[in-house]
């Protein structure tokens, strides 16, 4: 769901003009991201609407920000594991409607883009990342159809028409991938419809839908060597204009596939003391792809284990999840799974376990926003 | 030390006592006419040469800063020569090759409210990518963005350093004109930012690339695609890159131009030290003079027991105090007169290298402390000469007045010989064709002392010459003046040598100038074929050329005799970027040229080979029949240099070629200039106005300019090129005025006990005061008329030497009249002005007195 | 008051001159002034020495102040061979044992009376409020301390020379050279210089080489020698010039 703190991190940069010597890392604060943006002009999410695909695969020009966001556990033939996150996201400057550009002219651009791609390397327990920036124009990055294509530069999603299999391939300086994909289930619309309700206030909402269970097949090409891999990636993608109230500071998001063939998407805000938030909640996704809502109240989370980033933030790799009648134990792959680019946040690969047997019982990814 | 015998004690050998030093400053207070002309006389040299070095320092330091905010921090840049690239080969760069360091360009003049900007284009998510910081910028490039980013995508929006705009007048949110060559646009100030450095961005206006391209009439255009790339990076690149763009090393091409630029500083520093130089010569002179003046009571002090030594030290330290004074003026003087000669050199650098964003004053503390040593250094020694003189004087019960001026008098042929030395010696120096440019001022040098040395014994010749041819009409008190001028040798030998070098200074620099003026004229009459230029001015015309309505239009109009179509345009070459002209005309009737190969012409129109511009060929060592090689649309190719012409428009060097040679390497790119030859029996006014009306209707596609208004624009730049060579010299002709007169009035007041005799010898006080003038006046006419050739010949090396090595170029030499009147007027009159006051003291003073005065 | 030739010769001779040769040159001749001249004077002794212009009086005053070498012979004074001394140090023994009085004054233009005499004390070390003190005294003694303060071309000719007196025995030198100190003066006025320079030596007890053409003016000294020919003779008794 949430990368919506990208928009507000853009925005603090832009708004920290005046050369202090401050780390802009250190401004991020998700806090002060979603409050204030002028959201005059922009589309707003306040009511469900339709979805259409594969057009909703491509961008929504007149929403301020959105993204596409795929994360996913892959294993070579002899067992070596990797989980990935490749992410593209979109943040509009301004609303479209904007004659400051002359029409003709192939620079005129709204939207700015950031892209994250990370790798880890579970036998290592070594994490990598990367991030890319890029204006819109002139093709620079996009979401089109005919055919489906996401791209910041040379980072790509991209498909022979509008359906799967998609190709995903980002180059980065230390590592690359290559990865072929099709969905094993139709994607999934999550809060009501499709309308994810960020904050009680009405517009203070996104569109949203996950395509939960993506079966992956491809390359990782790390140390200049070729692994040949195969597994299960989510695609989360969500489209909105404004933000995170002002009582909201982050999030936790949980991203499970379990072996029953079940998955399970479950997001908590956390609120300016670090409690949930009310407006967090979820969605259990069956076999057959029905799907049924999970309130906070179903779902209790307690964090076990924590591990402290170099910034000093701490941040839970060990969780226990109790909903319905399951007991489940969530253990991130590896401690250090932080997405150490511009705009920090903990991004990593997690087992969940039946925490009285200690079975694996499936995989899945945790975001961490501080 | 001494060993003293029996009761000799040693006290103060070498110092001298507080008396002695008093009596030196009431000797300085009791002429201050002269002290303060010996200070100022100084204080200008001074002046010069620290303006001189601030102004080189500042435009330096602005060309680091220029190449840093504009291509800096990269190593590799995509270029393509002719009107840049096109924009989405950038696109390709990114998603293809996925460069992620790399960022397009666009830059510009621009005008705002009369102020000439730089406008820069710049994508800030590239900027931030490449983790580019620019000088004048806020460091963090991302951080511009905060105010960048209402501009990002938007053709109207530019954004500004908060000084700048308001200088301008200009808030966040005006809209204000912002004109280019072609056109003027409407802008939006979108933001302004703070800077650190204000200064480095005060001629700076950024704009996204969209607005970068609207305002700049470059739609569609990058001017190259900045790069940082890795060895490997490199090669991956240069096999991808297609034929018809290059990859070019940053360092190396900023290196180039800035060695370019250099010749042009030491230019000006050489003609600053020669100021100082003249200084100097006159601070011996007028050291001397007042050594003389006080023969006697250096005698008494002799006489009563002061040393020699205690007598240098006391010249010496004399010195080194008016030098002192006179340099701490000259220094502050400098300082003022630098903050408004760099926008001078920078203009220069502008129009002749490189395009300035940054012109700013940057003060240089060690320039200021060099100013003054070197201020001191001067005038100490010029004064030991004088000094050593002074420490020989005789105690007064020795000295005979007589026997100095014979002893001299027999030693001027002594000084011609090594004077004629020197000349050769430096003349010598000049023969190889590529010498360095040091070499050349050194050779210039020696020639000048050289000359200086032959002065006595010119100007003895001269005046003997005079007394010879005039003595029948001048009467007695002109005989005396001659015959006083010419015994008195000893002392105005030397004063006459320093005037003639500063008036030749005047005349050679002049003269030089001139030269290159006139050569620029005639060049300019020659290099620019017809009478009316059409150029093509919008992003459609560019591209596609001069449609067939229009020319028929234009075949309609009365008094076009006829038209062709030409092309100038930026070629990437193996020397860098170069200007490359085309069009049909015939070699014969185009080139102001200075040497072909035998079959040059020919091979010229019919496309075997192309010309060059004599910079290019001096500079590059290029020679007739060699080839160099052009960034072509199928890659680099080889042409054969078939001939060289003359070319005056800039520093960077040019080629040209017949169209059918251009058709064949470069086919794809449409004719966007045409120039017209008008019918000389028709009204031009009347032509140009009825293209103007057809022109109209192609909605601002073309500018029409007359050949008048290039010309006049191009002698304009010239102009604006050589301002801070004109300036310099109307300094050099103040040392010099200061000199004539300081030294002339010094040689008067030395004699004013003589003309109390003729007073009391019956004289009136007018006949006193009109000797002296007329001495004065032979003595400014001899120092004016020695000063012409030695102002010739300093031209002549600066002509063909100097200039040569400097910048390639080389010119007709012409003889302003003007210049020589000018240098000649200008001895004439400081001689008669140093008269004025001896002249004026003389009459006053009472006969009786004057004999007992001293 | 006459000494015997032996007595001055071995108790008092101060200044000895042995066979001086020397001759300058005018144009291109070379003529010869000073012929095997030898010359002794005492301590405190006041002599005078009478020539025509031209005879080489001049001359002598240089060769004994050491301005000027002889050519030939030595001079010695107060016991230093003055040709053994190179150019500082026979500055040095000027400025410590000299006095010179000149026919025209010759007072530094640029500086006050009182910084002409006090200059001689100040080259000598003596620092500069000391030096013009004593100056001063002296002045007064000349009776010229109201002219202290001016400058000399705001002085007439007998108080620029008694200026020069004061200068020239300031410093109590071994010897006061004076040449022609009244051939500038009007006769009043040098009868009056001459007698209060007499009145200053007397005191002082430095010796006097007066040089003169005057008989009047030589005879004011203890002992008067002749210069003729670049010869040097005793005159005794009535002398008509």
């Amino acid at each position: 769901m949430n990368k919506r703190f990208f928009l507000m991190s853009l925005l603090l940069l832009l708004a920290c003009s005046n050369g202090e010597e401050e780390n802009p890392r250190q401004r991020l604060s998700a806090a002060e991201v979603l409050g204030s943006s002028d959201v005059e002009g922009f589309l707003r999410a306040s009511e469900p609407r339709r979805f259409n695909f594969p057009q909703d695969h491509a961008a929504h020009p007149g929403f301020r920000n959105e993204w596409w966001y795929f994360t996913g556990n892959l294993e070579t033939q002899n067992g070596r594991r990797f989980g990935y996150q490749v992410t593209f996201f979109s943040s509009a400057i301004r609303p479209d409607a904007d004659d400051n550009c002359e029409v003709g002219n192939a620079w005129c651009t709204n939207a700015i883009w950031m892209g994250h791609a990370a790798i880890s390397d579970i036998s290592s327990e070594t994490h990598m990342a990367a991030e890319i920036f890029s204006r819109q124009e002139p093709g620079l990055a996009g979401a089109t159809l005919n055919p489906f294509r996401v791209w910041i530069n040379d980072w790509q999603l991209f498909s022979a028409d509008n359906e799967f299999p998609w190709e995903l391939e980002v180059i980065t300086d230390e590592f690359a991938l290559s990865l072929n994909l099709t969905a094993e289930k139709s994607p999934v619309l999550q809060g009501t419809n499709g309308l994810s309700q960020k904050t009680p206030e009405a517009g203070n909402a996104s569109y949203y839908y996950s395509v939960t269970r993506i079966d992956t097949r491809g390359q990782v090409y790390l140390d200049d060597q070729r692994h040949e891999v195969n597994g299960t990636s989510w695609l989360d993608r969500e489209w909105s204009t404004s933000a995170l109230g002002a009582d909201q500071t982050g999030w936790d998001w949980f991203s499970l596939q379990l072996d029953d063939g079940k998955e399970l998407m479950y997001y908590q805000l956390r609120d300016t003391n670090g409690n949930a938030h009310p407006n967090s909640g979820g969605n259990l996704t069956s076999l057959m792809g029905t799907q049924s809502a999970i309130t906070p109240q179903q779902m209790r989370l307690e964090e076990e284990i924590y591990w402290q980033a170099p910034d000093g933030k701490q941040y839970a790799i060990g969780w226990h999840m109790i909903f319905q009648e399951n007991d489940w134990l969530i253990q991130a792959v590896f401690d250090d799974q932080l997405m150490d680019v511009t705009f920090q946040y903990w991004e990593g690969a997690v087992e969940v376990l039946d925490s009285s047997s200690g079975v694996l019982v499936g995989r899945g990814y945790l975001e961490m926003v501080r | 030390m001494v060993t003293l015998p029996g009761d000799l004690y040693e006290y103060k050998v070498i110092t001298g006592t507080g008396l002695l030093w008093r009596s030196a400053m009431r000797y300085a207070l009791q002429r201050p006419w002269q002290t303060v002309l010996n200070i100022l006389g100084i204080t200008v040299g001074v002046m010069m040469v620290v303006a001189v070095d601030l102004a080189n320092n500042s435009a330096r330091e602005a060309f680091d800063k220029s190449l840093e905010l504009l291509s800096g921090q990269i190593s590799h840049q995509i270029s393509a020569g002719s009107d840049g690239l096109p924009d989405a080969f950038f696109t390709r760069v990114k998603t293809e090759l996925g460069l992620q360091k790399a960022a397009p360009s666009l830059s510009g003049k621009v005008r705002v409210n009369g102020q000439e900007l730089t406008l820069l284009g710049i994508d800030v998510i590239s900027e931030a990518a490449m983790q580019r910081s620019r000088p004048g910028l806020p460091d963090q490039v991302f951080a511009v963005t905060g105010n960048f980013i209402a501009a990002i995508g938007r053709t109207r929006s530019v954004v500004m350093e908060e000084s700048l705009a308001q200088s301008l007048g200009l808030e966040a949110g005006d809209t204000f004109t912002l004109s280019t060559m072609n056109a003027s646009h409407q802008a939006e100030l979108a933001a302004v930012f703070e800077s650190a450095d204000a200064t480095l961005a005060e001629n700076l206006v950024l704009a996204d690339i969209a607005a970068a391209q609207k305002l700049l009439d470059r739609p569609g255009r990058l001017d190259a695609i900045d790069l940082t790339l890795d060895d490997e990076a490199v090669a991956q690149l240069r096999s991808w890159l297609p034929a018809n763009l290059m990859l070019v090393e940053v360092q190396g091409r900023n290196d180039n131009l800035q060695q370019m630029s250099e010749a042009f500083h030491i230019n000006l520093l050489a003609m600053s030290l020669l100021s100082l130089l003249v200084a100097g010569l006159l601070i011996y002179n007028t050291v001397t003079l007042s050594v003389i003046q006080r023969q006697q009571t250096l005698g008494i002090f002799r006489a009563q027991g002061v040393t020699r030594q205690q007598v240098f030290t006391l010249v010496i330290l004399e010195n080194a105090a008016l030098g002192l004074i006179a340099s701490v003026l000259g220094v502050v003087a400098g300082f003022l007169l630098g903050r408004f000669l760099v926008s001078m050199v920078t203009a220069t650098i502008d129009n002749l290298y490189f395009n300035l964003p940054i012109n700013s004053f940057f003060v240089d503390f060690w320039v200021l402390l060099k100013g003054l040593v070197l201020g001191m250094l001067l005038s100490i020694a010029s004064a030991v000469l004088p000094a050593v003189r002074a420490a020989l004087s005789r105690p007064v019960t020795l000295q005979h007045q007589a026997a100095v001026n014979s002893e001299w008098q027999r030693k001027i042929h002594l000084l011609a010989l090594p004077g004629i030395l020197l000349l050769l010696g430096g003349r010598l120096m000049l023969i190889p064709e590529y010498g360095s440019l040091v070499t050349g001022f050194v050779a210039l040098t020696l020639m000048v002392f050289g000359f200086c040395l032959l002065v006595p014994g010119l100007l003895y010749l001269l005046l003997q010459l005079l007394l010879l041819i005039s003595r029948r009409w001048i009467g007695l008190p002109g005989v005396m003046a001659l015959r006083n001028a010419s015994s008195a040798i000893n002392r105005t030998g030397l004063a006459v040598a320093a005037l003639c070098v500063a008036v030749s200074v005047t005349v050679g620099v002049g003269v030089m100038v001139g030269s290159f003026r006139g050569t620029v004229i005639i060049w300019l009459e020659q290099s620019l074929p017809g009478d009316l230029q059409l150029t093509a001015a919008s992003a459609n015309t560019l591209r596609e050329g001069f449609p067939d309505e229009l020319l028929d239009e234009l075949d309609r109009i009365d008094g076009i005799e006829g038209y062709y179509f030409s092309v100038l345009q930026q070629v990437e070459s193996e020397f860098g970027p170069l200007r490359l002209g085309v069009n049909a005309i015939p070699a014969i009737e185009k080139f102001y040229l200075k040497e072909t190969s035998p079959d040059g012409l020919t091979a010229f129109d019919t496309g075997q080979g192309v010309f060059i511009s004599e910079p290019l060929a001096y500079l590059q060592k290029i020679e007739l029949e060699d080839s160099i090689s052009l960034l072509t649309e199928s890659g680099l190719r080889p042409f054969t240099v078939k001939g060289i012409f003359f070319d005056y428009t800039s520093g960077i060097g040019m080629v040209q070629m017949h169209d059918s040679l251009y058709e064949g390497y470069w086919a794809s790119q449409p004719r966007t200039r045409l120039s017209l030859k008008i019918n000389p029996l028709s009204n031009e006014d009347v032509v140009e106005t009825a293209i103007r009306e057809i022109l109209s209707t192609y909605d601002n596609g073309f500018t029409l300019v007359s050949n008048r208004q290039l010309r006049e624009i191009t002698l304009q730049i010239f102009d604006r090129t050589f301002a801070i060579t004109n300036v310099l010299r109307l300094l050099a002709i103040l040392v010099a005025f200061i000199g004539v007169v300081s030294t002339l009035m010094a040689l008067q007041l030395e004699r004013l006990r003589e003309f109390a005799i003729l007073r009391a010898t019956g004289m009136t006080p007018w006949q006193v005061s009109s000797l002296i003038l007329k001495q004065t006046a032979v003595l400014g006419i001899c120092a004016g008329v020695l000063a012409l050739p030695l102002g010739l010949m300093m031209s002549e090396v600066l002509i063909d030497v100097i200039n040569r090595r400097s910048f390639g170029w080389s010119m007709q030499h012409f003889l302003p009249e003007s210049v020589l009147i000018e240098g000649f007027l200008l001895a004439l009159i400081a001689a008669l002005l140093g008269g004025l006051y001896p002249a004026w003291r003389a009459a006053k003073i009472m006969p009786a007195m004057a004999l007992r005065e001293e | 008051m006459k000494l015997q030739d032996n007595e001055h010769d071995s108790i008092h001779s101060f200044i000895t001159l042995n066979q001086i040769n020397h001759s300058y040159a005018e144009g291109s001749q070379q003529h010869r002034v000073l012929e095997k001249v030898s010359l002794k004077i005492s301590k405190s002794e006041k002599v005078a020495l009478l020539g025509r212009s031209g005879s080489g009086k001049s001359t002598l005053l240089n060769l004994i102040s050491g301005i000027d070498l002889p050519e030939q012979g030595t001079v010695i004074l107060n016991g230093h061979n003055i040709s053994a001394l190179n150019e500082t140090q026979r500055t040095l023994f000027r400025r410590q044992h000299i006095g010179f009085i000149y026919q025209f004054f010759n007072l530094v233009p640029s500086l006050t009376a009182v910084e002409n005499v006090a200059l001689t004390l100040e080259l000598n070390g003596m620092a500069s409020a000391a030096a013009r003190e004593k100056s001063m005294t002296l002045l007064s003694r000349l009776k010229v301390a109201d002219k202290a303060a001016s400058f000399p071309s705001r002085l007439s000719g007998g108080e620029q020379q008694r200026i020069a007196i004061a200068r020239a025995l300031v410093h109590s030198p071994d010897i006061v050279l004076a040449d022609e100190p009244t051939g500038n003066l009007d006769a009043k006025t040098g009868e009056d210089v001459l007698q209060v320079l007499h009145d200053i030596l007397d005191e002082s007890k430095s010796s006097l080489l007066l040089v003169t053409h005057s008989l009047a003016v030589a005879r004011t000294a203890s002992r008067v020698l002749t210069l003729e020919n670049g010869a040097i003779s005793e005159r005794d008794g009535d002398f008509a010039w």
